[in-house]
């Protein structure tokens, strides 16, 4: 471990990281190797993000996600391996009551943070610059999540 | 960039975990190699031992970025990145950049705890 006194160390909540991939920098499209990989991905994802909801007291209370924003992330996921969308890299509390999905790449990200009931915004890198941003607002009539805002 | 984990999984480091929150008004908190401990460092003002990452300062000063030092009773070497405070990522004009900050100090870093042969207490 390195203690460089040029280096600065940053504390986050990356201990409720939730890691679903297993390979380093797997480009996004490369998580969908297999649908059912990424559906089986899916499903822990969901699990996981079910377990946060029903035990909230294993996060400090910053990091707690709100259940109404657990809930919006978990129909997300129920939707996502429904169509066969590749799983994310990783899903995380991203602080403020609120969960990120994370699509690591070797050359991109794509991050969709889940913000309140049916909100999420959704940014998209290329080589550690943003390429597109939008808000993704839940269709009440059809349910997915579409770009608005 | 991606470490290995405690159960010896390959991840990256969050990106979503260097963008301000809301307690980061005065900017992103951090902690100071030199002057903060690894146990106080991956420490919360609540008591709770969390997961750490490392990057190089020069990771933020060759973007620009300053690092202010705002030393507290329990951490001493606690800093801040002014410019990556909580007001400008909500501002539309400048959460852009912000991102992209945050997205360059996830790069740069690794998980300096727990690694695999130190396993998270329990808490």
């Amino acid at each position: 471990m390195s203690t460089m006194s040029m280096q600065n160390t940053l504390s986050g909540s990356a201990s409720a990281v939730t890691p679903i991939s297993r390979t380093r920098g797997a480009p996004p499209n490369a998580l969908a190797t297999s649908a059912s990989d990424d559906a089986s991905l899916w499903y822990d994802a969901c699990e996981r993000m079910l377990e946060w909801r029903s035990n909230p007291d294993q996060f400090a209370p910053d990091d707690q996600p709100l259940i109404e924003i657990l809930d919006t992330a978990i129909d997300y996921a129920v939707d996502e391996r429904n169509v066969g969308g590749p799983a994310p890299t990783i899903i995380i509390p991203s602080g403020d009551g609120r969960v990120a999905f994370e699509w690591h790449g070797r050359r991109s990200t794509m991050i969709i943070e889940f913000t309140g009931r049916g909100r999420a915004n959704y940014t998209k890198f290329a080589d550690g610059r943003v390429i597109e941003k939008g808000l993704l607002i839940r269709n009440p009539e059809n349910r997915m999540m579409e770009l608005g805002g | 960039m991606a470490e290995a984990s405690a159960a010896g999984t390959l991840y990256p480091v969050p990106v979503s975990q260097f963008m301000p929150k809301r307690n980061d008004s005065d900017g992103l908190s951090i902690s100071q190699c030199g002057i903060s401990s690894i146990t106080v460092a991956s420490t919360t003002a609540k008591g709770k031992r969390d997961c750490l990452a490392e990057f190089p300062a020069s990771a933020a000063t060759d973007r620009g970025l300053t690092v202010e030092a705002r030393p507290t009773e329990r951490d001493p070497g606690h800093a801040v990145i002014p410019e990556m405070n909580y007001a400008a990522y909500n501002d539309p004009d400048t959460k852009s950049i912000i991102d992209e900050h945050a997205m360059a100090l996830s790069k740069a870093s690794k998980i300096a705890w727990p690694i695999e042969d130190n396993a998270a207490p329990e808490t």
